[in-house]
């Protein structure tokens, strides 16, 4: 059986990047709904670190804040390849290291997962240690959206 | 030479924490020089105050994301000196393969992820991909790997740790579990050699500075100091009334900086792996010892850039030492033991250990289970001044260089402290006039 890893990516204290960690920690809660091959995972900041957690999966899924040029609490669900992520781009979360690289190191290891990316269009990402409105509005669609996703996919 | 300098580094990159290096110099002469911490204060000190004498250990992890197992051990120990409370012997090894476990997370991430690249020219590790060294980053991740899951196995979590309680240990590895630590460390001793192979065919990048200083760490009769001993000092020598460890640690503030700085003898002082070495390096393992004559690094060393020498050195050492301590415990079969209980409920106690950027100290006091002052003395606040009065001595060496080279050595010397500043940043007095 395949091992899956849902981690969630973020800094609470900075609004609407937050959105990763709230969704994980509600759906961690909710763990006994799923597969006993899911783990829930807090990534925080994610950084190199990440790199030994993907060496314990076979497929991975992100959730995180992304700017995908959509309104507040948009959302999108993509593989994360090389089509998708040209190098232009690669900087597509916020958080310090780009996973492209640390998914190229990975290749390098023999370790890549599968990495999928759930990514949240937050509104702002200042100092403040709760989403807007607007997200905090959609929180509940963002999670009955992802547990779907998981469900039906993974 | 009249020339015009401007350089204002907003952040250092590749350092725990933002810290600021301004420079500025017209017509040869030098205005300015300011290493900055702009970062908020944290007040952890004054969260302690009112809490049970239990979680002042969780509480306190948590000033610092790296060395969360460091402060966790800084705070038993002052928590069990107040409460006169005295650990087992199979605790007490435990608590030093968890400081080998720390020290061997922290400096492999430093000196591999965040110091190397400086040595071969490039802007972080992930150049490295695909480049002939891609093989000595592969062998560090790999390190990083074995260090994180020690550090989980004795603690619970490879961060914040878990297992860590006063009094003892909530629970403890297995035998299997152990043997295949023992393995782990051993086939890593090899990897870990061609690792320091690599950094020594670029050690000629290491800048040949060096400024006369005082280093200060914990010294021990019996091995190299990292859990326990007494404080010591290359400039005054052995300081046994730790209780009375501000004598050594001398705070003070100043403008430029939401941390404090620290002098003793001398107008700065140096904590962490380089005033380990310069104090205790006699008493490292044979390995360790070998890597050390690879760099022919010798004690009393003055340069700080060779600071990640002396982490690389001692990550080889607690290695072999971890080995030592795994040892033991399989030699007296480990077994579930219950945390030993507090013979009062008030008292006054200190706790010092090294972590690895230096020496760390928490000052508990308690009364009726509950901690009522507190004071912790974090390694880079020790360092900032340091930092400061090495730029100063360090710029007018270089100020021949072009503007971009001055700018990485001077941040080349940032991070060889390996300053963590998030965690220096503390209480600070205001006084509004």
């Amino acid at each position: 059986m395949k091992k899956i890893g849902i981690i969630g990516l973020g800094n609470p204290l900075r609004q609407d990047d937050g959105i990763g960690i709230i969704l994980i920690e509600k759906l961690t809660r909710k763990k006994n709904n799923f597969a006993e091959n899911i783990e829930f995972i807090d990534g925080g900041t994610g950084g190199i670190s990440l790199i030994h957690l993907f060496a314990k999966f076979d497929i991975v899924l992100l959730i995180d804040a992304v700017d995908l040029n959509a309104k507040p609490g948009d959302y999108k669900f993509f593989k994360i390849d090389d089509k998708v992520c040209s190098d232009k781009n690669i900087n597509f979360t916020t958080h310090e290291e780009n996973i492209l690289n640390v998914l190229k190191l990975s290749e390098k290891i023999d370790e890549k997962p599968e990495v999928y990316m759930f990514g949240i269009q937050p509104k702002t990402t200042d100092f403040k240690n709760k989403l807007t409105k607007e997200l905090e509005h959609k929180t509940d669609l963002l999670l009955s959206k992802l547990e779907e996703k998981i469900k039906t996919f993974l | 030479m009249s020339k015009d300098l401007s350089i204002n580094v907003h952040h250092v990159t590749r350092v725990e924490g933002h810290g600021n290096i301004v420079v500025d110099v017209k017509k040869g002469e030098i205005k300015q020089i300011q290493w900055q911490v702009p970062e908020a204060p944290r007040f952890f000190e004054a969260m302690l105050r009112g809490r049970h004498y239990d979680e002042l250990r969780p509480i306190t992890s948590r000033i610092c994301g790296i060395c969360s197992i460091g402060h966790s051990l800084a705070s038993l120990k002052a928590t069990e000196d107040a409460l006169d409370i005295k650990i087992s012997t199979q605790s007490q090894i435990l608590r030093r393969l968890a400081i080998n476990g720390e020290n061997m997370q922290s400096h492999i991430l430093h000196v591999g992820y965040l110091a190397v690249p400086d040595l071969l020219g490039v802007g972080s590790v992930f150049p490295l991909v695909g480049s002939k060294h891609q093989d000595a980053l592969l062998k560090i991740v790999k390190l990083h790997r074995i260090s994180n899951e020690m550090s989980d196995l004795i603690c619970g979590r490879t961060t914040h740790p878990i297992r860590l309680i006063v009094g003892g240990f909530s629970m403890v590895p297995n035998k299997k579990q152990l043997m295949d630590l023992r393995k782990k460390l051993q086939d890593s001793i090899k990897p870990t050699k061609e690792v320091a192979e690599v950094i020594l065919s670029v050690a000629d990048k290491i800048p040949d500075f060096t400024r006369e200083t005082e280093y200060i760490g914990l010294s021990s009769n019996e091995e190299y100091a990292l859990y326990d001993g007494y404080i010591n000092s290359t400039d005054t020598g052995a300081f046994k009334d730790y209780k009375n460890y501000t004598k050594m640690m001398q705070e003070y503030i100043v403008p430029q900086s939401t941390a404090k700085y620290a002098k003793h003898a001398r107008k700065s002082y140096m904590v962490g792996a380089l005033a380990r070495y310069n104090l205790n390096s006699k008493q490292l393992h044979p390995l360790a010892q070998e890597v050390a004559k690879m760099f022919e690094f010798k004690p009393i060393c003055f340069n700080p850039f060779m600071n990640n020498i002396a982490q690389l050195v001692e990550f080889v050492h607690n290695i072999e030492d971890s080995i030592i301590q795994v040892d033991k415990l399989l030699k007296k079969e480990i077994k579930d033991e219950k945390p030993i209980k507090p013979k009062k409920d008030s008292g006054q106690g200190v706790g010092v250990v090294e972590v690895p950027r230096g020496i760390l100290v928490h000052d508990y006091t308690i009364k009726n289970n509950k901690c009522t002052k507190a004071n912790c003395i974090i390694p880079t606040n020790q360092n900032h001044a340091n930092i400061q009065h090495d730029m100063e001595e360090f710029v007018p060496q270089i100020l021949d260089k072009s503007e971009k080279e001055i700018e990485l050595n001077l941040e080349m010397l940032v991070r060889a402290y390996d300053p963590c500043i998030s965690c220096s940043t503390h209480y600070l007095k205001v006084k509004f006039v």
